[in-house]
């Protein structure tokens, strides 16, 4: 203030209420060039954050490719762990079972993906047997050691194996128990877990699903990789058959035929 | 002021009996193929001195073990064995998923919904408490975070979510 005041020569000869008009707009278009720049600072490391996805390929149990941007619905909750693990596993995947259960209609906006870390006991056969116990709809999601290790570190997931409790076949593992809530552009967006009650982890997933269904439906075609995801349906159980587009007002590629662009990921 | 009375009165009534006692108990359906399962409860102690759960029996499972999650700075859960559980004098300890619970290693047969499964429980001075522990869903929680007058109220708060 006074600085600028001390700056202008023509001050001391200005009426009083001009000299105050002078001064308060030099001001504003002070705080104005500061707001712009920062604003613009501000989108554009909106825009560095859009542009990072996570960098994970794994595969369904019938060979299906899913990456953090390719995957059959809206929202991709992956969750890492293993069939014999006798508390936190049953607890997260209760909390999942029941937050699916609160989505209502939502939920089939919403893919439940359980990666195991013991693909040695875990069979493709157990896992679709032990997770259709909590919802028809949760999936399995492997691939080789390498491809379940890169995944893992792409959330930041530790799991380090432990000696066995009782005979030989009883080893466990110590592992993050956090689900990774991923979105159509491949960001994760959130973490769930046991800490939350049923009623918020819910609420946050709603929120997310309208922020979602607004951005998709005005800015984004679905990738051609979508597409084909969406037309193949979630093949984990006959019940989640025959209509695998979301029952949203998200835009469906049989609906809105759209030129193919070219798909940024390797088929 | 009335919940904390209802509190009292609770208390004094379990202080009266000056047993301890093994409640709230429950378990969860295994899904197909577990091999291993957990109990949890709350074991109060309304009596003077400190007693321990020194160990756990159930023929359902090929081994019975008492267990505790510890969870790290990053959120790394790690489940060990630990030799007893400590209740304290006019105290109480939740048994619940991400803490203390007892594992049932190797199971025989399916822990199925519905079902009571009996459990005993070793206590150093009270001795051993048999304990028909009911079988809720695979995605239940328990009954241990309702009422629980000797708990710590940090613990009441936690007793469902760990």
């Amino acid at each position: 203030m006074n600085s600028s005041r001390k700056s202008t020569p023509t001050a001391s000869a200005t009426p009083f209420r001009w000299r105050f008009l002078l001064v308060g707009s030099a001001v504003l278009c002070g705080f104005a060039a500061v707001g712009i720049t920062l604003g613009l600072l501000v989108r554009q490391a909106g825009a560095q954050v859009t542009q990072s996805h996570l960098a994970f390929t794994l595969h369904t149990a019938d060979g299906q490719r899913i990456t953090a941007r390719e995957h059959p619905r809206d929202l991709l909750l992956l969750y890492f762990g293993f069939t014999f693990c006798p508390d936190a596993c049953p607890t997260t995947l209760g909390l999942l079972s029941r937050v699916m259960q609160g989505l209502g209609p939502d939920a089939k906006r919403v893919q439940v993906a359980f990666v195991s870390i013991d693909p040695a006991r875990d069979t493709p056969a157990r896992l679709k047997e032990y997770l259709a116990a909590f919802h028809p709809d949760f999936i399995s999601l492997g691939g080789t050691q390498e491809e379940v290790d890169a995944a893992a570190r792409a959330f930041e997931v530790i799991y380090r194996r432990t000696p066995p409790l009782a005979g030989p076949d009883t080893y466990g593992f110590d592992h993050t128990d956090l689900v990774y809530v991923v979105d159509r552009s491949g960001r994760q967006i959130h973490t769930l877990g046991t800490h939350l009650k049923d009623e918020d982890a819910v609420d946050r997933l709603r929120r997310s699903l309208i922020a979602l269904g607004a951005a998709e439906c005005c800015h984004h075609a679905p990738s051609s990789a979508q597409a084909r995801l969406r037309a193949a349906g979630v093949t984990a159980t006959p019940s989640s058959a025959p209509s695998p587009a979301p029952s949203t007002a998200t835009a469906s590629p049989a609906a809105h035929p759209v030129p193919q662009p070219a798909s940024q990921e390797n088929p | 002021m009335i919940r904390f009375l209802t509190i009292l009165a609770v208390a004094l009534t379990t202080l009266g009996a000056a047993e301890l006692t093994v409640d709230q108990t429950w378990s969860r359906a295994s899904p197909p193929g577990a091999m291993n399962g957990a109990v949890f409860g709350v074991l109060t102690n309304p009596t003077a001195s400190e007693d321990r759960l020194v160990s756990a029996a159930c023929d359902v499972a090929r081994e019975v073990q008492l267990h505790t999650v510890e969870t790290d700075a990053n959120g790394v859960k790690a489940m060990r064995q630990v030799p007893h559980i400590a209740v304290p004098a006019a105290g109480a300890v939740v048994l619940k998923p991400g803490s203390y619970h007892i594992m049932l290693i190797g199971l025989k047969r399916p822990l199925v919904a519905g079902e009571k499964l009996p459990v005993t429980f070793t206590f150093t001075t009270a001795g051993a408490r048999v304990v028909q522990v009911p079988i809720g869903e695979t995605a239940a929680t328990g009954p241990t975070a309702e009422k629980c007058p000797l708990c710590d109220e940090k613990d009441k708060q936690a007793a469902k979510a760990p």
